[in-house]
């Protein structure tokens, strides 16, 4: 599915631009080699193998993948949960399973977040926070940042999906952690709480300079937060890029004009052009280009006396490349 | 380590509903019991003997819930289930998965099988109290006519028997945090670890009776001496070192192992701290997967 989008937006840009900037810095997690074989009853089974992926600081970085591609491993292992087959995880060069102030440095919610059902949301924050010796007293701050203010001497049993998914989100975040992982972050909210949630990660990125890794199925809400993907699929990483470059690399252009063939032989020189639809001299034309090309095309167009009736400037989505991408691997096996 | 262990306290006595029907049990129980008794003889009960009965006994008795058999055989089985659910439960409830990371795995279960052997401890330690000075008290006030007390000379030595009582009670209570936890790392649920658990300590408990069954099938007699390197048998034995500076008698045939006191120190810290060991080595090479 293709999105529509405005010919330039500055201000889209220039948080683009700042996070690519931001991307050439070194890496805050690495993943050097990794793989994972599990032995069960049905033999043994390669969830992992040979991934390597650095992530930069200070961006939003998304993990994707169809389901039992490896997501749900790799976030385990980066938080030291289960052990690698052979490869290390590294947290600024320092392997998280021989530091574990380097595992402290993260903040996590894996899978559904899980709690103790019969203590309140305050008593399971501070018990976390007590488990990694942290002050209990930043709990009610956290409970109100994520929005539980009111809620904080509730039993958990009593919690939606989406008050304990939040709940959750304030455990990942005790200990002000460096960086934040996090799997299926949406799941449960409603679109408010999905949009309150987008805005928040936002901000922890771009004001207090975290580092964001998130998994989610919800591919558009991906494209909109995120500043880099990694596609993993049957246990290896088959693409990784940066949502800019994602939009930029396959963009096209789609122009109304008449008459169509005329137009489409004054462009072929040029661009690829391709002509889509035709009623009659009346037609599409689909130019592989970005739409910094759109006043160039637009003057060849006027000065060959060719109508122009819309211009649109066309993007893959994250969702086509996905599909794309874990499509591809599947043919090639 | 403080932290971990005020964090797990809370944790424990925070499942109120489980802890009620487990740990809470005898001295709720207890407690209940007295008053009911109390208002028997309010209304004319014969109750008094039961009432009135010196408070020392009771006291040091008690603890042979978790020590003695065959008191412990029943009475332990409420604290493993608690035990068993407290630890399996990390698994099933997926909340490993949010420890783990923050905590080294070996400090983690260290302070989970601390805090439930402190909180055993302390149930079976209020059971006593209201077995003993609560249960006196109690009488007293109804004009029951009591039992006298102790005399002072041999006051002292009831105080250190019941020091060496809450002692013992705690080293057996490590115990069974160990095979509470054995169970639940081995198995990851809950029903597989109160079963596991529960055969385990019955196991512990009857090994001098398998043992003597085995010695007679193999006829091999030697084989029941083998009940001296289990717990049970340690904790007896170090009892009787302290109150009667000699070995215990255990009454089983072609059992002739005297243990000195200084062994059965070294061999009651050494399989204690081995059971933790293989725990922990357990715990630390697990992928916490759910």
């Amino acid at each position: 599915m293709a999105a529509d989008r405005p010919l330039f937006d500055p201000i889209m840009e220039l948080s683009r631009t700042s996070a690519m900037l931001k991307g050439r810095m070194n890496p805050v997690l690495e993943l050097d080699d990794l793989s994972k074989t599990f032995s069960g009853k049905k033999g043994r089974v390669e969830a992992l193998c040979d991934v390597n992926l650095a992530i930069s600081p200070h961006q939003v970085f998304g993990f994707l993948g169809p389901n039992g591609a490896g997501k749900s491993t790799t976030i385990r292992l980066m938080l030291d949960l289960i052990r690698p087959t052979s490869g290390r995880v590294l947290m600024h060069g320092v392997d998280v399973r021989s530091s574990r102030e380097a595992v402290q440095s993260i903040g996590a919610l894996v899978e559904d977040a899980a709690f103790y059902r019969f203590l309140t949301a305050h008593d399971n924050l501070s018990l976390l926070a007590r488990t990694a010796g942290h002050d209990v007293n930043q709990v009610p701050g956290l409970l109100s940042q994520v929005g539980l203010g009111g809620n904080e001497h509730r039993a958990v049993k009593e919690f939606s999906t989406g008050m304990k998914q939040r709940l959750g989100m304030a455990a990942a975040l005790l200990g002000d952690p460096e960086v934040l992982i996090l799997d299926e972050p949406t799941n449960g909210l409603d679109p408010a709480g999905m949009h309150e949630m987008r805005q928040f990660l936002r901000m922890l990125v771009d004001e207090r300079g975290k580092t964001v890794i998130l998994s989610s199925h919800i591919l558009s809400e991906v494209e909109l937060i995120c500043d880099r993907v990694a596609i993993i699929h049957m246990g290896r990483i088959v693409r990784e890029t940066s949502v800019d470059e994602l939009r930029r690399g396959r963009a096209h252009l789609r122009v109304e004009v008449e008459p169509v063939h005329t137009a489409a032989s004054v462009l072929q020189p040029h661009w690829v052009v391709e002509v889509e639809a035709v009623k009659e001299s009346l037609g599409w034309l689909r130019i592989s280009t970005d739409e910094g090309q759109a006043p160039f095309i637009l003057r060849e167009l006027l000065e060959h006396d060719i109508d122009v009736y819309q211009m649109h400037a066309q993007h893959q989505s994250l969702e086509e490349y996905f599909l794309e991408a874990t499509t591809a691997e599947k043919l090639d096996d | 380590m403080i932290n971990l262990l005020r964090a797990e306290w809370k944790k424990l006595v925070g499942n109120r509903m489980l802890a009620g029907f487990t740990i809470w049990l005898y001295p709720v129980g207890l407690f209940a019991f007295i008053l009911v008794m109390g208002v028997i003889f309010v209304f004319g009960g014969d109750v008094g003997a039961e009432l009135g009965s010196s408070w020392e006994g009771p006291m040091l008795t008690t603890w042979n819930l978790v020590t003695r058999f065959p008191n412990a055989s029943i009475g332990r089985l409420p604290l493993l289930a608690f035990m068993a659910v407290m630890v399996a439960g990390e698994y099933e409830w997926g909340t490993w998965k949010s420890l783990v990371p923050r905590s080294a795995r070996w400090k983690l279960l260290l302070a989970k099988m601390l805090a439930m052997a402190l909180i055993l401890v302390f149930s079976i330690g209020l059971t006593s109290l209201i077995s003993g000075p609560f249960r006196y008290t109690f009488s007293t006030i109804l004009g029951v006519e009591t039992a006298p007390g102790l005399p002072s000379a041999e006051r002292v030595t009831f105080y250190q028997a019941y020091v060496l009582e809450t002692l013992l009670a705690f080293i057996q209570s490590m115990y069974l945090a160990c095979f509470a936890s054995l169970s639940a790392l081995l198995t990851r649920t809950i029903v597989g670890s109160l079963l596991l658990s529960f055969g385990l300590s019955m196991l512990e408990m009857l090994s001098p009776i398998l043992l003597m069954l085995l010695s007679r099938i193999l006829v091999r007699p030697g084989m029941v001496n083998a009940y001296a390197y289990f717990p049970s048998y340690l904790i007896d034995n170090l009892r009787s070192w302290v109150l009667h500076a000699q070995p215990v008698y255990t009454g089983f045939p072609d059992f002739s192992n005297d243990m000195g006191a200084g062994a059965t120190v070294l061999l009651l810290t050494v399989l204690l701290c081995g059971f933790g060991l293989l725990c922990i080595w357990l715990f630390q090479r697990q992928d916490i997967t759910n």
